[in-house]
Formats: structure tokens, sequence, C-alpha cells
């Protein structure tokens, strides 16, 4: 009951129906307040934030396209993390094909280490360098909970309910997550 | 390590999340007291955590997006079904005809303060002029009789001002031996007479 009555007070409804009626400025507030979280299920399906960019890009170009066909306004969250899901999974095809060999886990971590490019020395420190590495290397089904959890601080039951898992499976996972993560970093960080 | 047990991890990483409740809280509290590698985990799971919060929080900062280029923006999002203020085209329209109408028809000769002069009751006694009383701010119209048995209605607004407005400067010496300088500004106004509307005459059998 709590729930429904606060989603019926969702303030992003009337931001939402105000780019159905294609209001510009409406538009550009609702990327601001939530391209975070998309750059975060974009990263979290595709594991490579060189990428993340070019598919936020599109998840946007997308939205403002296709926003029309959202019928439930209301379900405009789990409408946007498709879009952004389906993004990232376009762009992992598009790498798999460009991509012939994928690099072993262990070997990923202490190869990105040692090779920083010019955009790598941006994000500073060599610890953030390895646990972002180490992240990327996370099987999907555990990077995108973890990624979820750590950058938006969403709670089990917000994660389970978009990402369609009972609450138990997200919990499970975040905790195989951080005992990868645990293991990769072990000596490192 | 080798003494966390499966559970005690799952307490951790709930702990980590806000997950636990009160009672969940208390054991895990009487854990970590005695049981010093719980602690360690406990500290090494925070301590990444927290450089993992960092490294994504710095990785997707709310920078300033340049969503779409200027292009995808002219194209406005499209709707599926009818928009929902479909009435607005068509109320439009008909505002701007109500509109012109009601800034470009004179008041007809029917208005609740018409004035008529002459008057027999006969078509052929129709009245040479019939004067509509009009709200404050508005040109009186006349409706004036002509040959062809109609009327047609004249108001009394000029067709034209024109407006002139001669500007001059002129230099004066004073007593004392300084130059005054004196601006002059003649306005010329010429007013047309009356015209007649570009409304059709109406009928004889008004």
């Amino acid at each position: 009951m709590t729930m429904a009555a606060s989603d019926n007070h969702d303030p992003e409804l009337v931001v939402i129906n105000a780019i159905r009626d294609g209001d510009r400025h409406a538009f550009e507030a609702f990327v601001r307040r939530h391209g975070r979280w998309v750059k975060g299920v974009i990263f979290g399906v595709l594991g490579d934030r060189d990428r993340v960019e070019d598919a936020a890009q599109q998840v946007w170009l997308a939205v403002w396209r296709r926003i029309g066909e959202l019928r439930a306004v209301d379900r405009w969250r789990p409408w946007l993390y498709q879009v952004a899901r389906n993004a990232a999974l376009d762009s992992a095809r598009e790498v798999s094909r460009n991509r012939a060999v994928a690099q072993p886990l262990a070997d990923d971590v202490a190869t990105s280490a040692t090779s920083k490019t010019p955009a790598d020395a941006l994000i500073g420190e060599e610890q953030k360098e390895l646990m972002l590495t180490a992240i990327q290397s996370l099987p999907v089904l555990y990077r995108e909970p973890f990624v979820l959890r750590h950058l938006e601080e969403w709670s089990y039951r917000e994660i389970g309910e978009l990402l369609g898992l009972p609450v138990n499976t997200v919990e499970t996972r975040l905790v195989r997550a951080r005992r990868l993560l645990r293991e990769m970093l072990q000596g490192k960080v | 390590m080798s003494e966390i047990d499966e559970h005690l991890e799952r307490q951790i990483n709930r702990a980590l999340d806000g997950a636990l409740d009160e009672d969940e809280r208390l054991e895990l509290d009487r854990e970590l007291i005695r049981n010093p590698e719980a602690r360690r985990l406990l500290e090494r799971c925070e301590q990444l955590d927290a450089l993992a919060g960092g490294v994504l929080h710095t990785l997707f900062s709310d920078r300033p997006n340049a969503v779409l280029g200027s292009g995808e923006m002219a194209r406005t999002p499209r709707r599926m079904g009818y928009p929902r203020a479909w009435w607005l085209l068509p109320g439009a329209v008909a505002a701007a005809v109500l509109a012109v109408f009601l800034v470009y028809a004179p008041p007809g000769p029917e208005g609740a303060n018409v004035s008529a002069t002459g008057n027999t009751g006969r078509i052929a006694d129709r009245p040479a002029q019939v004067q509509v009383q009009t709200p404050p701010g508005v040109v009186p119209w006349t409706w004036t009789a002509v040959p062809n048995g109609g009327m047609i209605p004249v108001n009394h607004r000029p067709a034209r001002v024109d407006r002139a407005i001669d500007r001059g400067i002129y230099g004066v010496r004073g007593s004392d031996g300084s130059i005054y300088l004196i601006e002059v500004n003649r306005t010329h106004v010429r007013e047309r007479p009356g015209s007649q509307s570009l409304i059709r005459p109406v009928g004889g059998d008004l």
C-alpha cells in the first residue's frame, strides 16, 4: 500500500509526460538526474568502461525517440533499464565481433595494472585502477547487482524488482561478487 | 578465512548493505567480538566496498551530458495513439477565427443599443442612418443607407493617421558668452476622414 502510494507520487511522472510532449528541457533534466544510473546499468552489463559513454548516447537517443511507446508511464524505470540493457548488449555484440580472443581474467587484472593509457591516467591511483579492472572482470550476473548496489546504493528489493530476481538471489550474487573481488585483489589492494 | 562459514559471510554482507534487522545485528556483533577472522573479513569488505564505490562514482560522475545533437532534438518523441491534447489545434483555429471576427466585424444594427432616425416601419422608409452604441473604447459604427436599398457600415475612425515630427536644434548665445542648445520638436498630424468598411452592403430587406 505504501509502495503503491509512493509510486503514485513519483515526481518523475510529470517529467516523463512532459518529455512525451516533446519538452526538451524536461528531457535534459531527466538525463542529468539519471545519467549516472544509466551508465551504471550499461557498465554492469558491459563491463567495459570505454564503451559506456557511447552506449549511453544510444540509450538517450532511443529514449527520446521511443518514449511515446511507453504505455505504463509509472513503469518508466524498468523500461529505461531495458533500453539501457539492450544498448549495452548491442555494444557487447559489436565488441565480440571485433575482438577475437578474450583475455583470461587473472591476466586481464595484471596487464591493466601495468599498462596505463592516457585515459587511464585520468582515473588516478593504481588501487582504483585495479579495482575497476576487477569489477570489469566479474561475470555479468554478479557485476550487474554489484554496480547497482555500489553506484546507487539500491536495496536488495529494488535490485530484485529491476532485474526480475528474488531478494535471496540478489543477496547471493552480491556475496559472490564480493568474494570474487577479494580473491582477485588479494595481495594487490 | 577458513573459520568463516557461509552464514557468517552472508551476515557480514547484509551488514554492509544495511539489510540486517535488530536481532541479526546483535548476533553479528557477538560473533565479531569473539572471532577475529570475522572482524578482519568485515574490515576487508568495508575497505573494498569503499574503494569500489569511489571508483564507480568517479567513473560515472554527474557530468553535464551532451545528450543529443540538435538534429535529434528537433524531432519530438513519437507517441502512440492520439495525443492527449488532440483538441488544441482545432481549438486554436476556432479561437483565431473568432478573434478575427470580433476585431473586424462591425456590430449589426440589431444590437441592443441601436438608435434609428427617420424610420416609419416600411422598407422604403428605412432609416437613413442607424447609430450603434459600442462599448467604451470601441470606435462607434453607423449603418448608412445606400442607393441600391441596402445599408453599409461606416465607422468614424480615420482610415489613416499620418504623424511627422520635425526635430530641430538651435544654438543661442547667452549674455555671458555661453552657447545654449535648444531642441524643438514639431509634430504634424494628418487624419483622413471616416471611411467605409470593406463589408458588402446588406440587402434591402433588412
